[in-house]
C-alpha cells in the first residue's frame, strides 16, 4: 500500500479517528517503514501546540448581561406569539411563508393547481374539438338516399380491375342495352372503398378523407356521366 | 446511571422545551460559553459572536418542538449555531467580493485578530496565530478542525453538525491539520511535515 495513505492516517492520530484496523495497519506499516516513522515523530512535536489550542475557552466578558439580553428578546418574542392581536390576519398568515418548508409547499401547491387548470383547460379544448369533430362526421353519415346507378361496364371498366369488376355482381341488361351494371349507391361506397384502400398506400401528404371523397367525386362524375348519356337518368342535386 | 446533574438540565430541557422560561433562562445561562466558544473560534469576533448566541437561543426557543429529547442538546444547539456562524461567514464573503477587490483570505484575514507569529507570548497569542491559520482553510477544512480540535467535539458530533459523512470529515480534518502543522513548523522551527 502507498505512504500516502499512512501520511493522512498519521495526520489523524486523535482517538477515535482511525478504526481500530486502521490503526493496526498503521502500526504495522511505521515498524517498517522509516520514513513514515520519521514523519510521526515530526507531527508529534506538533501536537503540543494544539493542545494549548484546545486548552483555551473563549469566555464571554458579562454573561449575566448577554443571557438577560437573550431572555429579553425571547420574552419578546413570546409576547408577540402571545398575542395575535398585535399583527394583522394576513401578517399572521404572511409569517407561516417564513418558515422554508412552508413556502416550499406553497408555491408546490400553486404549481400543482395552475397546472391542473392547464390541463383541464386544454383537455375541455379538446373535448370540444372532438365533439365538433364527431358532429361533423355525422352529418357526413347523414343516410343517403338509396339510388340505384345504371352503368355501362364499358364505362367504368378503367376505373377498377377486373378482379373488382367482378365483385359488381350480376349484369342486368335493360331493354335498351347491353353490358350495363346496375348499382346501388351503398354499393358503389364499399367498391370505393375497395378501391381506395389498394392505393391508399400510395397517399404520401393526402389526408385520406380528402383523398376518399376526390375519388368518390372522380367516380360519381364518370358515373353520372354514363347514365346522363346512355340512361338520361338525373342524380340527385343536379 | 446518570448523575443528579445531567438529569437536573435534562429535565430544564424539558420543561423549556413546554414553554417555561425561567427554564429555558438557566439553559441560557449554562449553555451560552459554549456556544460563544464555538462562534468566537469560527467566528474569531467576539462582537460577532456574541449576536450568535442571541440569535442561537432565540432560534431554539421558537423552534424547541422540533427538538427531540432523544438526540443531545448540545449537538442540536451547535448545529444551530454553526449554520448561523457559517452564514455569517459567507455573508462576510459575498460583502467582500461586492464592496471590496480582497480576497477571501484577506477578509477571513480581517476578521481575526492579526497576531505576528514573533510576538507570541501567551495561549491566546497562540490562538490568534492558529485563528490565522485556521481562517486560511478553506471553510469545510475549517469548520471541522474548529469543531474536533477546538471545540473538542467527537468525530460523531461533527459528523452530525456538518452533515458531512464520517469519511469526509476524517479528510478535511487531515488537510486541515497538515496546513497548521505546516504553519507552526515554519514559525516555531519545529520540524513539522
Amino acid at each position: 500500500m502507498s505512504c500516502d495513505r499512512y501520511r493522512k492516517m498519521l495526520h489523524l492520530n486523535r482517538s477515535g479517528e482511525l478504526t481500530e484496523r486502521e490503526a493496526v495497519e498503521l502500526d504495522k506499516h511505521l515498524k517498517t517503514c522509516r520514513r513514515c516513522a520519521q514523519e510521526r515523530e515530526k507531527i508529534a512535536q506538533t501536537d503540543p501546540f494544539l493542545s494549548r489550542l484546545r486548552g483555551f475557552t473563549p469566555t464571554v466578558e458579562r454573561p449575566d448581561e448577554l443571557a438577560d439580553r437573550i431572555i429579553a428578546s425571547v420574552r419578546q418574542s413570546s409576547e408577540a406569539t402571545a398575542h395575535p392581536g398585535r399583527s394583522s390576519p394576513l401578517d399572521r398568515v404572511l409569517d407561516y411563508l417564513s418558515f422554508p418548508p412552508i413556502r416550499y409547499a406553497s408555491v408546490a401547491f400553486i404549481v400543482v393547481a395552475v397546472g391542473a387548470l392547464l390541463i383541464q383547460y386544454f383537455s375541455l379544448l379538446q373535448s370540444v374539438e372532438s365533439l365538433e369533430e364527431t358532429m361533423a362526421d355525422r352529418s357526413q353519415m347523414r343516410p343517403v338516399p338509396e339510388v340505384t346507378y345504371s352503368v355501362r361496364v364499358e364505362d367504368v371498366r378503367h376505373l377498377a380491375d377486373p378482379e373488382l369488376l367482378k365483385s359488381l355482381g350480376p349484369f342486368q341488361y335493360p331493354e335498351q342495352s347491353s353490358e350495363v351494371v346496375i348499382i346501388n349507391s351503398r354499393r358503389l361506397r364499399s367498391i370505393v372503398s375497395v378501391i381506395d384502400s389498394r392505393i391508399s398506400p400510395a397517399l404520401f401528404g393526402l389526408n385520406l378523407n380528402d383523398w376518399k371523397r376526390k375519388r368518390l367525386e372522380l367516380l360519381t362524375d364518370q358515373l353520372k356521366k354514363s347514365a346522363r348519356t346512355m340512361f338520361n337518368i338525373p342524380f340527385a342535386g343536379e | 446511571m446518570r448523575d443528579s446533574a445531567d438529569q437536573s438540565i435534562e429535565n430544564t430541557i424539558l420543561k423549556a422545551k413546554e414553554g417555561d422560561v425561567g427554564s429555558f433562562d438557566r439553559l441560557v445561562r449554562h449553555y451560552q460559553s459554549y456556544v460563544f466558544a464555538l462562534a468566537v473560534r469560527l467566528l474569531c469576533d467576539e462582537d460577532e459572536a456574541k449576536d450568535i448566541v442571541q440569535e442561537s437561543f432565540v432560534r431554539v426557543w421558537k423552534s424547541f418542538d422540533r427538538y427531540d429529547p432523544e438526540q443531545r442538546f448540545t449537538t442540536w444547539l451547535y448545529k444551530i449555531a454553526t449554520n448561523l456562524c457559517l452564514d455569517r461567514l459567507r455573508a462576510a464573503r459575498r460583502r467582500s467580493l461586492i464592496f471590496s477587490s480582497s480576497t477571501e483570505t484577506d477578509d477571513v484575514q480581517s476578521m481575526c485578530d492579526g497576531h505576528d507569529l514573533e510576538e507570541i507570548q501567551s495561549n491566546q497569542d497562540l490562538i490568534g496565530i492558529i485563528k490565522q491559520a485556521a481562517g486560511h482553510l478553506p471553510e469545510k477544512q475549517r469548520l471541522v478542525f474548529t469543531l474536533r480540535d477546538l471545540q473538542d467535539l467527537s468525530v460523531d458530533e461533527v459528523v452530525e453538525i456538518t452533515g458531512l459523512s464520517r469519511e469526509s470529515v476524517k479528510t478535511n480534518l487531515h488537510y486541515a491539520r497538515r496546513a497548521i502543522r505546516e504553519l507552526l513548523a515554519q514559525q516555531y522551527n519545529v520540524q513539522g511535515t
